[in-house]
């Protein structure tokens, strides 16, 4: 994952990711309560930490293979 | 003999091997790095409030939070989240537009930037006018202020900063290579986090 601090774009992207994220949490404690909000939170965490291992997982370089010379 | 292995069309400096010049890293430019190491400071400090907001919170023993006789505006403080949200759109336009040689379009998102950052600033003056308790008023007045009083400080900077890039920008200071608009891209970055923190905020104290 790209550090988002380096560059506008990608801090820009960051803002938008967590304003989506935002929506159902706040639409949820408008509507239902402070605690389905912190539900709605736990569970987009729960996929972040997914996601992000995921990712990590399919970044991995391909192991070394040995060479005939 | 050395000019003799630089590629046709580049020079010597682009076709530069070794190790970067001294106290400068080869990945990131060192006003990019200050600005990095600036925001995970202020990330840390706004962590210490948060920390004690739900340190506070947790030992409450008012029954529900906001304890009695605290309203806060919710729907007023939406509204201020549309508007800050708004801007990083507009300062992102900027951005792109500079990247694109569009000068005009830098100097109307700085502008536009930099007038929602001060409606923000403003409604938000204005909430603590009318909202009817002060910081003296418990804990729960203490927190509220210190932590939308402290992004409302950081909003401010925000806005000094833009308008340091709205002079340059109309004096034509900016260009599209990437190092003839850092005096846009750093404040962009730092006018980003504002926002992200805002809406940080909006949430665990307006809404949570």
């Amino acid at each position: 994952m790209d550090n988002p601090l380096r560059s506008e774009a990608a801090m820009f992207r960051l803002v938008v990711l967590v304003g989506l994220a935002a929506v159902p949490v706040v639409a949820l404690g408008l509507l239902a309560g402070a605690t389905w909000a912190l539900v709605a939170i736990v569970l987009e965490l729960a996929a972040a930490v997914f996601l992000v291992r995921r990712g990590r997982g399919r970044a991995q370089p391909p192991p070394p293979t040995c060479s005939s010379r | 003999m050395e000019s003799a292995s630089v590629p046709v069309g580049q020079t010597a400096a682009d076709h530069h091997h070794g190790p970067p010049e001294a106290h400068q890293s080869s990945r990131i430019d060192r006003a990019t790095l200050g600005i990095l190491i600036f925001i995970v400071s202020e990330a840390m400090l706004f962590g210490a409030f948060f920390a004690s907001y739900f340190f506070l919170r947790v030992v409450s023993n008012e029954g529900s939070w906001p304890p009695e006789g605290f309203e806060l505006p919710v729907a007023i403080a939406g509204v201020n989240t549309a508007i800050l949200v708004s801007s990083s759109f507009t300062i992102h336009w900027a951005l792109e537009s500079i990247r694109k040689g569009n000068r005009r379009g830098l100097q109307l998102g700085l502008m536009a930037t930099w007038l929602l950052g001060a409606a923000f600033l403003f409604i938000q003056l204005n909430e603590y006018i009318h909202i009817g308790f002060s910081a003296r008023d418990g804990a729960f007045g203490s927190i509220f202020y210190g932590l939308t009083g402290l992004h409302g400080a950081h909003v401010f900077i925000g806005l000094l900063l833009l308008t340091f890039a709205n002079l340059r920008a109309f004096k034509g200071h900016f260009g599209p290579e990437a190092k003839s608009h850092l005096g846009v891209e750093l404040p962009g970055i730092y006018w980003h986090f504002v926002d992200v923190m805002w809406i940080v905020v909006f949430t665990v104290v307006y809404i949570l």
